[in-house]
């Protein structure tokens, strides 16, 4: 394991709703995150896991804590300084495929890095067709998404995520919509994405199929983390 | 090809009622303000179809139909200007038609020198006809006006202002909105006119034509700084009795008013369709935002697509223009399309579809990345 944690979250509280009806979604919750590891955060619905995905991420502001990625405060800088920094470092996987339905399975990808990076369209082209061959989909880049499967929706939507070489990847139920057959293949290019990458996966996942794939698994119950070998029979 | 277009040709349905809406605007205001000029255009055909360069009138006049009589001898201060090469009276003014079958209508009757190279007749009059004309009491009209006037054609007889006239010949193209024109000579036009008849002496306009036409403003500018008179070249007068017509008559208001509601109705339906189809995608920009791309290059997408369907409804609009234009023609009404209109019509209704892209991009304020996290 690396020395040093890519990712480091420090006592984060987070509530919902106001006075007596107020739930404490996140309980103290601290997690080190290292670059080339796979975690898999488990929990029953409602234990707060994604509300933790969300603050990790930057997508979601803690009550208190603090989260330090790669040296960085990611939320003590400003607004504009963190939708650069997710540009920059992040990808994310959610469990609905979310793709533009009239487009083609390379031109959503094409169009992450032509927006996001500003490249040029044939730089644009040449790095989509190197990663959708990567995922299995190279005679499948001019299909448009709403011609597609459940589980090649979900490969293009993992391209999406890892086409710009994230120090980071969330992944929220990332099989939840797929059968194993399509959701091992997922989870499989995920995988090997953080190994070969060294990039930190973050995965909240209900199945427990996905242990396996998994360098360290997180148990939340509560709003509180627990943390068991990954050898072990999760606590769904 | 851009995202926005890729979208718009690949998902036709959804933003057809757009395309549609700009259309319909675009043809309505095109073909109401061409409607409205060609009727606007029938009330300045004498001075369109007249060959002078310069009009001369009483002071502070709006409209052809509104003048005074003025001396005649301003023809002397109208001929002193060094770039008038010719100038001569017209008689403009309304009188009395009364038909052999006893009913009556109001007239216009204008007269003009008619010999070559007058500068008041009408050019659709021909040679033939201006000769006919110089016989006391004879008179020219519009072939459309004859049943209006209760004659049967050339050679019908009839009493205006008390005195007999007689149709010597028909004209087409020169349809009034108003009273029927009544074309004559200077001499026919003194005697059945009541009101000269108080105005010896007297002309309603005085005509001028320069060396060079491209002086006439100039002498008209001139002109004007005397206070009891209005000066005016051929086109500027003809513009000002259009102007005063379009704004002072409930015609042109009531035009301009339809025009407006149909940008309103045209804009309610582009500005829905689009922030439907930018609702229908907010968990594909949702994710997109997580993904740290900035909002503007979706509020850039959403714009484009406005601009597409702008640039969609005035294609689809300009062979509907012309069809429906055709059709008015051929059922009698004058629709005027000068290319001004058409550039005028699709600016508007593009920046109609524009204002409704800007109004859509509310809906991206509903993208959240964090709903996309159950």
């Amino acid at each position: 394991m690396p020395d040093q944690p890519a990712l480091i979250a420090r006592n984060l509280e987070r509530s919902y709703g106001e006075g007596s009806s107020t739930a404490r979604v996140l309980r103290d919750v601290s997690i080190e995150l290292y670059p080339g590891r796979v975690v898999l955060l488990m929990g029953p619905s409602g234990s707060g896991k994604s509300t933790l995905l969300a603050v990790l991420s930057g997508l979601l502001r803690p009550d208190r804590g603090e989260v330090t990625i790669l040296g960085r405060s990611l939320w003590t800088i400003r607004e504009s300084a963190r939708e650069r920094f997710r540009l920059e470092h992040f990808g994310f996987i959610f469990q609905g495929f979310n793709l533009f339905p009239s487009l083609t399975a390379a031109e959503q990808l094409e169009m992450v890095v032509r927006w996001g990076e500003g490249a040029s369209p044939r730089e644009a082209r040449r790095r989509v067709g190197a990663m959708l061959d990567q995922l299995g989909l190279g005679a499948r880049g001019h299909i448009r998404a709403d011609q597609l499967s459940g589980g090649e929706k979900q490969r293009v939507a993992v391209g999406r995520a890892l086409l710009k070489n994230p120090r980071f990847c969330f992944a929220d139920e990332p099989t939840g919509s797929l059968d194993w057959g399509h959701g091992e293949q997922v989870i499989r290019l995920l995988h090997a994405a953080a190994r070969d990458q060294g990039a930190v996966l973050f995965v909240v996942g209900h199945d427990p199929r996905l242990i396996p794939y998994a360098d360290r698994v997180v148990h939340m119950v509560d709003g509180r983390l627990s943390d068991e070998p990954a050898s072990l029979e999760p606590t769904l | 090809m851009p995202y926005s277009l890729k979208i718009l040709c690949r998902e036709p349905r959804r933003y057809l009622p757009a395309v549609l809406a700009v259309a319909f605007s675009d043809l309505l205001i095109t073909v109401q303000v061409g409607l409205l000029l060609g009727a606007l255009s029938v009330l300045s055909l004498p001075i369109d179809h007249a060959a002078a360069d310069l009009w001369v009138a009483s002071p502070d006049i709006q409209s052809i139909e509104l003048g005074y009589p003025i001396p005649e001898s301003w023809r002397s201060l109208l001929a002193s200007q060094p770039e008038v090469i010719a100038t001569e009276p017209y008689l403009y003014g309304y009188s009395y038609w009364r038909n052999p079958r006893g009913g009556s209508e109001v007239c216009c009757v204008i007269g003009s020198r008619l010999e070559s190279g007058a500068l008041g007749v009408v050019s659709d009059l021909s040679p033939t006809l201006r000769d006919r004309l110089t016989e006391p009491g004879s008179v020219v009209v519009d072939e459309t006006e004859l049943e209006r006037l209760g004659v049967d054609g050339v050679g019908g007889i009839a009493e205006v202002a008390g005195r007999r006239v007689r149709v010597v010949g028909l004209v087409s193209g020169l349809k009034s909105l108003g009273p029927p024109y009544i074309f004559c000579s200077m001499r026919t036009a003194y005697q059945i006119q009541p009101l000269f008849r108080d105005y010896p002496g007297h002309t309603m306009y005085l005509l001028g034509r320069c060396r060079n036409p491209s002086d006439a403003p100039a002498v008209a500018a001139r002109l004007r700084r005397r206070s009891d008179l209005s000066a005016f070249t051929s086109g500027e007068f003809s513009a000002r009795t259009q102007f005063f017509w379009a704004t002072r008559t409930e015609a042109g208001i009531g035009m301009g008013f339809t025009a407006m509601l149909s940008l309103l109705v045209g804009m309610a339906v582009t500005s829905q369709t689009l922030y439907a189809a930018t609702a229908a995608s907010l968990r594909e920009y949702a994710v997109l935002r997580a993904l740290g791309i900035p909002r503007r290059k979706m509020a850039g997408l959403v714009m484009a697509q406005a601009l597409w369907v702008g640039l969609a409804g005035i294609t689809l609009a300009m062979p509907l223009i012309q069809a429906l234009a055709s059709s008015g023609e051929s059922a009698g009404a004058r629709v005027v399309l000068p290319v001004w209109l058409y550039a005028l019509g699709s600016g508007l209704t593009l920046s109609m579809a524009l204002l409704s892209g800007l109004a859509a991009l509310r809906s991206l304020r509903l993208v959240e990345p964090i709903t996309l996290l159950r």
